[in-house]
């Protein structure tokens, strides 16, 4: 399943990913340049600021003057422009952050669903819930603080720097060599701890992931007594999650300290240069105080850059899974679709279509041709394990065939989206989901059309009218999660009443019976053959009962078609069909 | 929430007065680099050498150097601290979990679980690192700062204290009152966001082939709209509160400079003094910088404490079941048990099943009929409404639950299948076994074909198809040493062939082992001592495969039917 992941998401590691990220924030239009601007704006004002300071200090302490009152408004009116612009660019940056990031989740989500075709691979879920929400999440930070400190960084230190050059170049020299040489310890540093990031969200999604395992699996558990002993796993796998991220924080802390200590002895240098000049009498104190106040400053960007490193290293960490997660494509590309306007009835053709797992080396299918014809049911037989559910998976689109091709009504699969596909087909699954919501909603959600008479209808047929009659809401009953208010069979005979409320050529069930008894098997047996009028009906089965009512019977072994004819025909052929009900008459004959 | 929290803290009291004296000396160092700078320079326009110079040049660099090193290491031990703390946090969260019972988990969303076991456990960590930390260095750097400048001079101390009590204390509270609400609503949308995607992307075959694509997407635009405006006002505040703690580190060092300049003209202050004041002042502000914001995002860390506590504190209804002994003293017997999962529906009424020893016991009937409750009230995952269920003549409440369920080895029809290799899974079951055992019971119910094996040992067994997985959970449950076998639909998944051979497998290796098995497939029923047909409920026949054939019942249409259906139609 895996052969198609996009290859810039593995390839070209955290670089790639971030250009994306920036491509987000370059879209969002005036996004960074209103930062630019207010960044621009705000070192103008802490210029004017630091100097009005300044003075007014050199005023009283050299010139034992009592600076005018003017000073002092014009060093309030500073003050409250700088309060202002914080707030508008925390404000800004936020706003549009939340933008972005809704934007990518969106796109993400949309992507998932736009594959729902192409289903995870089972137990992916906790881990793809734990990026759509929690991993989205983080891409705040990256936004919210990252991006614009980076930006902030590109404005805020220059103006100051251009403007100590011009006013006093000694000290703007000192600011212009220390700046660098920071940003060089930092980068030094910082490419060290990506791929470590990236362990971490993988550590945090597994054990995201594990805990809803665990959660879902608690019976279980619990069966085995083994609630305890998992204890050790917990631990292990939330200390592995506490010692990636301790392992990353301590390289983010590190080039944080790296930081401060380069801008802590710069302003020491610079306050050090200063005094030495004032005392040599080639600078005024008031000069050598507002270099001094625009030094802390100077730096303040390469600090918070220092200490939003980590927001960036998540946030592209965890950008470089959302990318993968919303490029995952398992299916080969689809051309403009074919119009097959209408597929009813629909015939379906298996023609020399092989299938292999990625990880197997045997093919789980191989060389299999043959038809399902509109107005019949085909079986399909064999032992567990023989590539049943492969196959109808094929069918489904949920696979794409490796060799071959499967045909409806002359039409390649590979041309047919998989949505127009699915709206073609009615389906049981083995382990069917059923949705939040009322017993009624689950019954009628793939008709928007039908009303209680055709959930009621349906139910009937599949035997299920007087248990859903016997909860106090009847259809109304909620169905909480894994419907497990109905017991295995009642879960199965909900899920066909599902599929027989949509009307579709296509009926694919799954082991419908498997948790039947004898008399609901019967009920259902009789239900399906009378939907199944029409329409193209294959039933997986390993229950010769379910078999036997087939108009055509294919029985597979090790993923090919070793029989295929109808029962008579196979019980004359006197093969591995009949030797299976030969198995299943003395199983039932004992006596 | 604070007592809440204190109670992981323990055992940790070293690391945290370690992290908390670090913290308020790395503001120190920051407040004494600034003072000092300042002094230096003043001291630059009255002295002649540089020289004179040398002690304050050293503090500087000093204080420079040291609270860079102090910031690494405040840092280094605040975060380990936490990252430890949430870490016990997860391990009790998880223990209450494990104890809770079915009954109680089968009412939760486990969307809604999964939110509290990882996000609200993870955000508690602001608790610690932006809340209460930053607190109390705030006020221990506050006071400091005002004893040192009352050396100085009274009103400056004054003045200074009242504008980080005002930033510090002030602002913060208010901020905290202004996000009441706020915090809750977003950890919901959150939370709410969480539940679809989890019922949602499990359902991701069906979203396809029903066609809710665009329902669900509607659905999470809606949530994701919904999200988007209560993060933007907490966005808009938020903001407001970092200009408004600029505003005021602003005034603080504004006020103290209108307080000093005077009293430097009037001679009452050193002017060399006064740069030192305005810097020193203004860095002790740092202190308070980030707190009313702090304070401001801390209801959603108080929500995801208080959801966590609720969850747990949640009541788990404690049944009060009422003990009679039972007559049977070796084996299971079912008195008089009446069980309904919720009120709504009688699952089973007046059920009395008596199972000795070393005998062989099938429950057969249509689904829906109580089979797998039987099981559920065997193990104790709910507790009977009426009634008694015994084993060995003691009622089955008065065991340890773990020596309950270590009597029984048991298929379950729903078995869960963990994402984890098939090892894994089946050492869940058996964790003692080796790798040797494992293969053995593996090839024993033929889940394991010879070829391939050792790749097959590494697969994930969540990729096993229905019937494989039915296989992995019979050979767990063979795996343990019990005396009794309590198979739930063990073969109703599987094809014939295989079925023919897990049963023969079963028998050959039963014993005299107690077998009691659920199922709707007539088949090796003869083998039986006793079949308990239940309908609706109710155990409608019961007796051995022959009897109940003779007397023509609901059994006997049932296998009638059963082999009727071999003949076409």
């Amino acid at each position: 399943m895996v052969k198609t992941f996009s290859p810039s998401g593995n390839a070209a590691p955290a670089l790639h990913i971030h250009k994306k990220l920036i491509g987000f924030a370059l879209n969002m239009q005036g996004f960074l340049p209103v930062i630019a601007i207010l960044s621009f704006l705000t070192a103008v004002v802490v210029v004017f600021q630091m100097y009005l300071l300044s003075t007014i200090v050199a005023q009283v302490f050299i010139h034992k003057l009592l600076p005018s009152q003017e000073l002092f408004f014009k060093l309030l009116g500073c003050f409250t422009v700088r309060s202002c612009l914080i707030w508008l660019r925390e404000w800004y940056a936020h706003t549009r952050a939340i933008e972005i990031k809704s934007c990518i989740r969106k796109n993400l989500i949309q992507s998932i669903f736009n594959k729902a075709g192409n289903p995870p691979k089972h137990g992916k879920t906790g881990e793809w819930v734990a990026l759509i929400t929690d991993g989205a999440e983080k891409l705040d930070e990256y936004y919210v603080k990252y991006i614009p400190s980076v930006v902030h960084l590109a404005v805020f230190p220059v103006v100051i720097l251009i403007f100590a050059l011009w006013y006093d170049w000694l000290s703007g020299l000192v600011l212009l060599i220390t700046g660098p040489v920071i940003l060089l310890f930092m980068f030094l540093i910082g490419t060290h701890a990506k791929e470590q990031t990236q362990r971490q969200w993988e550590s945090l999604s597994r054990l995201s992931g594990y805990f809803l395992d665990v959660i879902q699996g608690i019976k279980t558990l619990k069966i085995h007594n083994a609630e305890k002993r998992e204890n050790a796993k917990v631990f292990e796998e939330s200390d592995r999650f506490r010692l990636l991220t301790m392992k990353i924080l301590k390289v983010a802390f590190l080039s944080g300290f790296v930081l401060e200590l380069a801008a802590s002895i710069s302003v020491a240098m610079l306050a050090l240069q200063i005094s030495i000049r004032m005392i040599e009498g080639l600078m005024l104190f008031q000069s050598g105080l507002f270099m001094l106040f625009l030094a802390p400053e100077y730096f303040l960007p390469f600090r918070l850059l220092g200490a939003n490193h980590h927001a960036a290293m998540e946030g592209t960490a965890t950008a470089s899974k959302i990318f993968e997660l919303e490029q995952r494509s398992f299916l080969k590309q689809i051309l403009p679709a074919t119009s097959i306007e209408n597929l009813t009835p629909v015939k379906i053709d298996f023609v020399n279509v092989s299938f292999n797992y990625p990880e197997a080396n045997s093919p789980a299918l191989s060389n299999i041709s043959c038809s399902l014809l509109p107005g019949t049911i085909t079986a399909l037989g064999g032992r567990t394990g023989a590539g049943k559910t492969t196959f109808a998976n094929l069918l489904l689109k949920f696979e794409s065939c490796t060799l071959g091709s499967i045909f409806a009504n002359g039409v390649s699969l590979d041309d047919i989206s998989p949505e127009l596909w699915h709206s073609q087909i009615a389906y049981v699954s083995q382990k069917p989901h059923f949705f939040n919501a009322t017993i009624l909603d689950n019954l009628l959600m793939s008709n928007k059309l039908a009303g209680l008479d055709t959930a009621v209808e349906a139910a009937q047929l599949a035997g299920l009218h007087e248990t859903i009659l016997g909860f106090s809401d009847g259809y109304q009953t909620m169905i909480t999660e894994n419907a497990s208010i109905l017991s295995a069979g009642e879960r199965q005979r909900l899920a066909l009443a599902r599929a027989f409320v949509k009307d579709a050529p296509l009926l694919i069930l799954d082991e419908p019976t498997s948790n039947l008894d004898p008399t609901s098997e019967q009920w259902i047996s009789q239900s399906t053959r009378a939907l199944a009028k029409g329409r193209t009906t294959l039933i997986i089965a390993h229950r010769l009962k379910t078999v036997v009512m087939a108009d055509n019977i294919l029985i597979l072994e090790n993923g090919t078609v070793v029989e295929q004819g109808t029962h008579t025909q196979l019980l004359n052929a006197n093969g591995r069909y009949a030797k299976m009900v030969a198995t299943a008459e003395n199983s039932n004959k004992n006596d | 929430m604070i007592r809440f929290l204190s109670l992981f803290y323990k055992g940790y009291e070293y690391r945290l007065g370690g992290a908390l004296l670090l913290a308020a000396a790395t503001l120190f160092a920051g407040i004494g680099l600034m003072a000092t700078s300042g002094y230096l320079i003043s001291k630059s326009a009255q002295v002649a050498m540089i020289a004179d110079l040398f002690v304050i040049t050293a503090a500087v660099r000093f204080f420079g150097v040291s609270r860079a090193i102090l910031r690494y290491f405040e840092r280094v031990m605040a975060h380990d601290l936490t990252f430890r703390v949430l870490l016990a946090i997860r391990m009790w969260f998880y223990g209450q979990i494990s104890e809770k019972s079915l009954a109680w988990l089968m009412g939760k969303r486990a969307g809604d679980l999964l939110a509290r076991a990882v996000a609200d456990i993870e955000s508690l960590q602001n608790s610690y690192l932006r809340v209460v930390s930053p607190a109390i260095v705030a006020a221990l750097v506050s006071i400091t700062t005002f004893v040192l400048l009352t050396l100085l001079d009274f009103r400056i101390a004054i003045s200074t204290l009242f504008f980080l009590s005002i930033s510090g204390i002030a602002h913060s509270l208010v901020a905290q009152n202004i996000s009441k609400g706020c915090g809750k609503e977003e950890n919901l949308l959150q939370t709410r966001l969480k539940m679809l995607m989890v019922d949602r992307l499990q359902g991701l075959q069906e979203i396809s082939w029903l066609g809710q694509k665009q329902k669900t997407l509607s659905e999470y635009n809606l949530l994701q709209n919904e999200l988007n405006s209560v993060q933007k006002k907490n966005a808009a505040f938020s903001g407001l509160n970092d200009g408004i703690s600029n505003l005021i580190s602003h005034l603080g060092m504004f006020a103290a400079l209108v307080i000093a300049a005077p009293l430097v003209l009037g001679g009452q202050l050193n002017g060399v003094m006064l740069a030192m004041i305005v810097l020193g002042v203004f860095s002790s502000f740092e202190a308070v910088q980030n707190l009313a914001n702090a304070f401001y995002h801390n209801e959603k860390t108080l929500v995801a404490a208080g959801r966590i506590q609720d969850l747990i504190r949640h009541d788990d209804p404690k049944p009060k079941p009422k003990n009679h002994s039972c007559n049977l003293t070796r084996g299971v017997a079912f008195k008089g048990v009446g069980f309904s999962y919720n009120d709504d529906k009688i699952t089973l009424s007046n059920i009395n099943i008596s199972i000795p020893e070393g005998s062989k016991t099938a429950i057969v009937g249509p689904s829906g009929s109580g089979k797998s409750t039987l099981v559920n009230l065997l193990l104790r995952f709910w507790d009977c409404n009426s009634g008694t269920i015994c084993l060995d003549g003691i009622p089955i409440p008065e065991y340890p639950l773990e020596t309950l369920r270590k009597t029984f080895a048991v298929v379950p029809q729903d078995h869960f299948v963990f994402n984890r290799t098939i090892r894994e899974n089946l050492r869940i079951a058996q964790p003692l076994a080796n790798d040797e055992e494992i293969d053995f019971a593996l090839a024993n119910t033929s889940l394991i074909k010879t070829e391939g094996k050792a790749a097959q040992m590494q697969l994930m067994a969540v990729s096993l198809s229905g019937g494989e997985r039915q296989l992995l959970a019979l050979t767990g449950a063979l795996l343990k040493e019990t005396d009794y076998w309590v198979f739930d639909e063990p073969t109703a998944n599987l094809d014939t062939l295989t079925e023919r051979r897990i049963l023969n497998h079963i028998w050959e290796n039963v014993d005299s082992r107690t077998l009691i098995l659920i199922t709707h497939r007539l088949v090796d029923l003869e083998k039986m001592d006793q079949i308990i047909v239940m309908n609706k409920g109710k155990i409608i026949e019961r007796g051995t495969h022959n009897e109940l054939l003779h007397a023509g019942g609901f059994y006997a249409s049932m296998v009638e039917l059963q082999n009727q259906m071999l003949q076409p139609l």
